[in-house]
């Protein structure tokens, strides 16, 4: 690796797909000003495309991955330089347990989805990549960034490009379907915005100097985000400046984006209507930027908010879950019974996370990483069948076993992850967020394995109707199954997800110490109290001699 | 002294489930990815080969756990599989194997009986499906699910046997949907996997507590032998009902036995749903077989045997245990009485076997339950075997009612199907059957007094009598009376199988009636021997230290003998009656069937009387109604109805009135936007900054 990347990896990962769109705009404009073409080709430009996006992978996969050690608390490969200093906006990457698996998740899915529409986006194509690539380095930027604000942007421009690819090249409904997308997150968005104004102004009251770094870095002026004292309780005229108040605003736009009960839905249209590669991003990064951001900056931030809130929080998604479920039954569409079953894996993240355990935080980290691959893989496969029929009715298929063995295999492998079938990543992370679900309330789990059940044989029913049965409909017949490049795609995700699924520890040594970071950030904020949960695991669940309290 | 042998510490038991589930993994790549090109004696070789290593391994490890005096247990630690959380609530499962006595006894006669099953498939392709793929598609399940019961079996830890119990509950999904095109098979596949997950997520449930329960006590551990210990700690912790029940507390131990018996009932659920009705296919054949003989019903009986230290101490949990295993017991035998299927028959057959070992089980009698679980996969396997043989010389025909007369084409087979059906029964002295039926009758003579426990000795004794008359009448259909083929002139076709397949159930047959020695009971080796041999059950010697064995009822030796007649007497009448209604007078049984079909149409128009009717499609209301609440309540804020539709009004006026002209479309108003924007962000910055 040479001297410019060498200290730099998590730059050039960043901004290599966003600077590759760039320089492919400026290119084209040169070209059509200059020689008065009519710019670079759409095949150049996804030619290109497909080379950054699959350079920043092995970047980040050579580059980045082996640098990092797993044994060692904290940040690592940390790049700070001043940005805004006067406003506290610094440019602050770095990577630990926590962002790195689903960075490599991010630099995974780009090219893979580029692959899976190599031929089928011809309409604008140099648009669609250019907002491809700028979608990769926002979503990059939101799991790198440490600085508030710096992550503020990234998830807006997040955002914004996909409401380009949902409005462009979306289905009939696009448009309304995209409007829905942007007003549910923009406002989910504009409260965050105002909580970061906020803590901007409190850090700078307590300090003295602007900062919205999370954690203070050497040659910084202000103190980190962690080390503010936030009050829990504010008086009735300042409770904006309250840990509640904070917390509402941050947890809202990460719930919209998660998304949780009764915030979603945006998200069953949006889904179904965005074509095949925005679907598969949206579920596979942009959901999980909203665990993300409860994980990063809304538990650590605000842990006594959360923690008060938390089980509001889980009885939610608990509702959630099985609300979720019901929908889920009564779809006859596959991509959308596919955005229900990650409504409900959503729920389980959610009850993880405000489990007030480690095991759940990093239960929630293997389930963005589980969804991520199951429900993209789920979606590349509803992809290639509607590809092939035109349709994704489900009553329009059955039998499918028989024209497409390999199809149907792969479908039920992603829909065992979904739905956490031991032996697939989704058993991990269920497992560990349902163990702290129990530790949290006996009944709260009992009732989170119900709602997975239910789903589990909700699901079951649907594969059964698509899959197997006789061949009635006609059209169904003559069906090809997916060929070697499909399958190569289909794979590149399945792997991991048995992968995890079978020898889960590496992954969980590698996340575990940040999750602990975390748990450590929680209990120094956490007001010491004698009704605390804190103090409650501290006199330990069976001392009482009773178990399942707590429902 | 393996150990001696092979130099060293003999660790091999991982050899045991993964070499068959190492066969699946090569065979189902080659399904999905190659191109199918291993060759059917190719095949064949790596299945056998597969459960033949592990059948050895089981051995070798057998003779070094007997001849170990140090240890009750042999263990293989691979590596951590899954490692998470501090402290108290460190969860941490290893990849490790277990074998002690009850683990050892069990995978002995899973790879064992798993290896012959698989070489009689080998022998007998016919019964493995008819499609193009389906010989490969067999024995990569076939391997799969064996392999994963024999994880389940030796597993270390909880959180492994998790892993295994999915394991066999998917195999039984994959046999029971084997012929995928048939709809029918298709939808009995779906409920076999929602079945499955019901039973994982029982397990899951009982696993969980047991977690937080062990990890509230500071010692989180989700090994085995840990977890026996955890929980005979907990004995009377009480477990809070939620407080809208109304019913208070309930035993900690009680909860986890539920949660345990329900898993297991998943899977015996699983086996009943696997078998198609007489019009149905039942592809295929072996795969079926193993699943009542081997697999699921081998994992059903085994969890609640290896649990049984938590039946012993929860009353209500063993109590239902064993009522419901009566009931089963009961209801599946009439069912086998019933059925045309002789599928049906022998699954009914099955599930009742397992509804006594759970009755068994329930009544703290666990040596008895598992020396029925051992001597079940023998004299069922030799019948299953037998049944195989005459399916496929009727060219896959499974209706009793199309079979007859085809003992004197089939003589040794016909040996074969006496000395299955009389274990099965427990009619044959000195059989393994009869030892193990033995034993369940007289601990259900012994239950404990009240209202439940009073009607589990008749109901056992009743479910001789069905079971006999069902495998009796199966016999007789089948291989004596008229010719009832479909062709009469195929009869002569139909001949005694090749050697290997007699010799397999040569040694099934061997193993039913010599496997009584490994549970003699003792009051019998006190009538032949005149008490001069002390431990004649060497199974309930050797599996003395893990499985936990209530205090016995107080049963002097004139009341033992009477239940041990009796059950003889009734399994006696049960063969009797089915001697004579089918061959001594037949038109007995047409007034049998009369009177029937007269009580079904007299009750059946009383019923019709009562009878409830959705008005309409019961689901298609259901989903009116949910899609109407859907939309009202929540997916559709800017409806006109719903409570939300305060807010998407206010929300409209806003788009119409306010951001209809500030979010033009023009590039102009869209620049004024973001520059009101900044502005107000530096104003804010300044404010902020104080000045």
């Amino acid at each position: 690796m040479g001297p410019y990347v060498e200290g730099h990896v998590l730059s050039w990962v960043l901004f290599i797909p966003g600077a590759t769109a760039l320089a492919l705009l400026a290119i084209g404009a040169v070209l059509r000003g200059v020689f008065g073409s009519s710019g670079l080709p759409g095949e150049v430009w996804r030619a290109m495309a497909l080379g950054s996006s699959s350079l920043t992978f092995l970047l980040f996969l050579t580059g980045a991955v082996p640098a990092f050690d797993p044994e060692k608390m904290g940040l690592q490969l940390v790049e700070y330089a001043d940005w805004l200093p006067g406003y506290g906006v610094q440019y602050f990457v770095a990577i630990d347990g926590i962002n790195m698996c689903l960075v490599l998740l991010a630099t995974l899915m780009v090219p893979l989805v580029l692959l899976a529409s190599w031929m089928h986006i011809q309409r604008s194509l140099r648009s669609f990549v250019f907002f491809l690539l700028v979608f990769e380095s926002a979503v990059l930027g939101v799991f790198l960034s440490f600085n508030v604000l710096l992550f503020h942007i990234f998830w807006q421009v997040a955002l914004v490009t996909m409401y380009f690819m949902i409005g462009i090249w979306g289905g009939k409904e696009r448009i309304f379907r995209a409007t829905k997308f942007l007003l549910h997150t923009g406002i989910g968005s504009v409260l965050m915005g105002v909580a970061i104004l906020v803590l901007f102004r409190l850090n700078l009251e307590a300090s003295g100097a602007p900062g919205l770094d999370l954690i203070a870095q050497p040659g910084s002026i202000a103190p980190g985000l962690l080390d503010l004292v936030i009050p829990v309780d504010s008086s009735a005229l300042t409770w904006w400046r309250g840990q509640t108040g904070l917390f509402i605003g941050f947890a809202l736009a990460f719930a919209v984006t998660l998304p949780i009960f009764p915030l979603h839905s945006w998200f069953p249209d949006a889904l179904a209507d965005a074509p095949t590669a925005g679907s598969a991003l949206m579920a596979a990064l942009l959901l999980q930027m909203g665990a993300y951001g409860l994980v990063r900056f809304a538990l650590p931030l605000f842990p006594d908010a959360a923690m008060g809130l938390a089980p509001i929080i889980q009885g939610v998604a608990l509702v959630s879950i099985a609300y979720a479920g019901v929908c889920a039954f009564f779809q006859q569409d596959l991509k959308r019974t596919v955005a229900y079953l990650a409504m409900v894996q959503a729920g389980f993240i959610v009850l993880g996370l405000f489990s007030d355990q480690e095991l759940g935080l990093v239960g929630g980290v293997v389930g963005m990483l589980s969804r991520g691959l199951s429900v993209a893989a789920l979606i590349l496969l509803v992809g290639m069948l509607e590809r092939r029929r035109q349709t994704r009715r489900i009553g329009e298929f059955g039998g499918l076993a028989a024209p497409m063995p390999v199809w149907v295999v792969f479908m039920g492998i992603s829909l065992m992850a979904a739905v956490g079938v031991p032996s697939t990543s989704g058993f991990v992370f269920e497992l560990l967020t349902l163990t702290a679900t129990f530790f949290s309330s006996a009944w709260m789990g009992i009732a989170a394995c119900l709602g997975g059940f239910g789903m589990a044989a909700c699901l079951y029913g649907m594969y059964r109707k698509v899959a197997f049965g006789p061949l009635i409909v006609e059209s169904n017949r003559g069906l090809m199954d997916i060929d070697w490049r499909e399958r190569t795609l289909v794979l590149a995700l399945l792997i991991p997800i048995l992968w995890i699924g079978l020898y889960p520890n590496p992954l969980l040594r590698r996340v575990e110490p940040s999750v602990l970071e975390v748990v450590r950030h929680m209990s120094e904020r956490q007001a010491p109290s004698p009704d605390s949960q804190a103090e409650l695991r501290a006199r330990g669940t069976l001392g009482q001699s009773t178990l399942g309290e707590g429902f | 002294m393996v150990s001696e042998l092979v130099g060293g510490d003999w660790s091999g038991l991982r050899l045991i489930p993964l070499a068959p589930l190492g066969v699946a993994l090569v065979l189902g790549f080659d399904l999905l990815f190659g191109r199918r090109s291993i060759s059917r004696t190719g095949i064949s070789v790596l299945a056998v080969a597969g459960l033949g290593a592990s059948l050895v391994a089981s051995i070798l490890s057998f003779a070094d756990l007997v001849s170990n005096e140090e240890t009750s247990a042999l263990t293989d630690r691979m590596f951590t599989w899954i490692g998470a959380g501090v402290g108290n609530s460190a969860l941490i499962g290893d990849l490790a194997f277990r074998f002690d006595p009850l683990s050892a006894s069990i995978s002995l006669v899973v790879s064992g009986v798993g290896f012959l099953w698989i070489v009689y498939a080998v022998r007998s392709p016919g019964l493995l499906g008819s499609g193009s793929s389906d010989r490969q598609r067999f024995y990569c399940i076939a391997s799969f699910q064996l392999g994963m019961t024999l994880v389940f079996v030796l597993a270390e830890n909880l959180l492994l046997m998790l892993i295994g119990f999915a394991g066999i509950g998917a195999g039984a999904y994959l046999f029971a949907g084997f012929t995928h095109a048939d709809a029918g098979r298709s939808q009995r596949g779906a409920w076999v996997l929602t079945l499955g997950r019901a039973g994982d997520f029982a397990l899951l449930v009982a696993t969980l507590l047991i977690f937080r329960a062990s990890g509230g006590a500071g010692t989180p551990s989700l090994g085995v032998e840990d977890v026996r210990a955890a929980l005979l700690g907990l004995s009377g912790v009480a477990f809070a009902l939620p407080v809208w029940t109304g019913l208070g507390e309930i035993d900690f131990l009680e909860v986890i036995g539920l949660c345990f018996f329900l898993a297991s009932a998943g899977l015996a659920g699983q086996l009943l749903l696997s078998v198609g009705g007489s019009k149905d296919s039942d592809e295929p054949f072996v795969g079926l077989a193993l699943m009542q003989t081997v697999t699921g019903f081998m994992a059903s009986g085994y969890l609640i045997v290896r649990f049984s230290f938590v039946f012993s101490a929860a009353p209500l949990a063993s109590g239902v245990l064993a009522v419901f295993g009566t009931a089963t017991a009961l209801v599946a035998a009439v069912f086998a009485c019933r059925s045309h299927s002789i599928g049906r028959v022998l699954m009914g057959s099955s599930l009742s076997q397992l509804g006594l070992i759970m009755m068994a089980s329930g009544l703290g009698a666990q040596t008895a339950a598992v020396f029925q679980l051992i001597s079940h996969s023998f004299f069922k396997s030799l019948l299953l075997m037998a049944v195989g043989v005459v399916i496929l010389a009727l060219k896959g025909e499974h209706d009793l009612r199309h079979m007859g007369n085809l003992g004197s084409r089939l003589t040794l087979t016909r040996i074969g199907f006496w000395v299955g059906a009389f274990s099965l029964a427990g009619g044959l002295p000195l059989t393994a059957g009869f030892f193990s039926l033995q034993q369940i009758v007289v601990a259900a003579a012994g239950a404990d007094p009240g209202f439940a426990y009073n009607l589990v000795y008749p109901a056992v004794l009743m479910t001789g009598v069905l079971t006999t008359f069902s495998v009796v009448r199966l016999i007789y259909l089948a291989l004596y009376g008229e010719n009832r083929l479909a062709s009469p002139l195929h009869r002569e076709e139909v001949e005694d199988p090749e050697s290997t397949i007699l010799w397999l159930m040569g040694i099934l047959a061997t193993l039913s009636i010599l496997g009584a020695v490994i549970g003699f009971p003792q009051f019998w080796a006190d009538f032949f021997f005149s008490g001069e041999i002390d431990d004649s059950n060497s199974l309930h010697y050797f599996l003395s230290g893990v499985v936990s064995t209530r205090a016995e009822a107080s049963l002097d030796i004139g009341q033992t003998w009477a239940a041990s007649g009796w059950a003889l007497v009734m399994t006696l009448l049960g063969g009797g009656v089915a001697v004579v209604v089918y061959a001594v007078k037949p038109a007995s049984l047409e007034a049998l069937a009369a009177f029937g079909r007269r009580q079904r149409m007299r009750w059946g128009t009383k019923m019709s009387r009562f009878e409830f009717r959705f008005p309409g499609d019961p689901k298609s209301r259901v989903e009116a109604t949910w899609s109407t609440l859907h939309v009202r309540i929540v997916a559709s804020p800017i409806s006109e109805t719903g409570p939300l539709s305060v807010s998407a009004g206010l929300l409209r006026y806003l788009a119409d009135r306010v951001l209809k002209r500030i979010q033009s479309g023009f590039i102009q108003h869209s620049l004024a936007l973001s520059l009101a924007g900044s502005l107000g962000l530096l104003v804010y910055f300044l404010w902020a900054g104080g000045i």
